[in-house]
């Protein structure tokens, strides 16, 4: 047997085991209970699983896991961990929680009641470019084009955004915005009206858990 | 004058492919990582890291799929 993790969130700001609430509700990984763990502060929320048993299609077990940090989310501030997450044993889990859980349960103090909205802008590209200069001139291009666009984007915020950050890979530029719960909506109605840079793809999800405004020293 | 944009927006009840492409490229890639703790000498930990490395590339080629395709090029005129 292994333990998984799934999330972790402020013992403060549960009035019970949130353990108790979410098994009545909802399954973790393939039928697992979902238990918790106390770490100081911190509650972590996982379930031990016999890996070897699982042998359905990973796709699966990676909707049984968003569903449950969902379930979490949805009551309270949480900590998603990267899928899959194991460890050997509840003492493992209970030793690397411990040597973050400062860095932790001072985040989840701070972002009490805020959510994580994600925005992948995308613009297609020249399929087989002449030369390399040509290639190098259109990625220069669209990443102009993207900036401008996420600018757009941060715009249609109107300032309620708490932060806001900005990720540039090969294929995508990704946006990453930290605003209050009760927001959410209003952000998605000014984003379907947002006017973009033309050619430009915007994909709006969320809310998330703000993961990409924590970070966790090495 | 900008061209018509398309802005897809996901979440709440949406249960449509993409949405689904998009949680699960999500919780491969977002979660926060805890360093140095992640056990890999489990029995058949590595057939679940290898089946999800094979999601992963789904993913991101679906992902690219799931973007329309560009409008046709109008034929050079003769």
């Amino acid at each position: 047997m292994a333990i998984l993790l799934y999330c972790a969130l402020r013992a403060a700001d549960v009035s019970e085991p949130p353990a108790d609430r979410l098994s009545s509700d909802i399954r973790g990984i393939a039928g697992a209970p979902v238990e918790s763990l106390r770490t100081g502060g911190l509650i972590a929320l996982y379930s031990e699983l016999e890996p070897a048993k699982l042998t359905s299609p990973a796709r699966e077990y990676a909707l049984q896991f968003h569903r449950v940090v969902q379930q979490a989310f949805q009551a309270t501030a949480v900590v998603s961990f990267r899928f899959p997450t194991w460890f050997a044993s509840r003492d493992a889990l209970q030793a690397a929680l411990a040597a973050k859980a400062s860095v932790l349960e001072e985040f989840l103090s701070t972002h009490a009641d805020v959510v994580q909205m994600e925005i992948r802008l995308s613009i297609e590209r020249p399929a087989a470019p002449a030369s390399g200069t040509e290639y190098l001139q259109s990625r220069r291009q669209a990443g102009e084009v993207l900036e401008s666009a996420a600018a757009a984007c941060r715009a249609a915020l109107g300032g309620h955004e708490r932060s806001w950050r900005q990720r540039a890979s090969d294929r995508d530029l990704r946006c990453f915005a930290l605003l209050a719960r009760a927001d959410v909506e209003a952000y998605r109605n000014a984003m379907q009206a947002a006017v973009l840079p033309g050619g430009v793809r915007a994909l709006v999800s969320g809310p998330w858990p703000p993961n990409e405004f924590l970070e966790m020293p090495s | 004058m900008p061209e018509p944009q398309q802005v897809t927006i996901l979440g709440g009840d949406d249960q449509s492919e993409l949405s689904l492409l998009d949680i699960i490229d999500h919780v491969l890639n977002a979660g926060v990582v805890l360093q140095g703790s992640v056990v890999i000498s489990l029995a058949g930990v590595d057939l679940v890291y290898l089946g999800l490395n094979l999601v992963l590339t789904s993913v991101e080629t679906a992902l690219r799929q799931m973007q329309p395709p560009p409008p046709p090029k109008s034929p050079p005129r003769r």
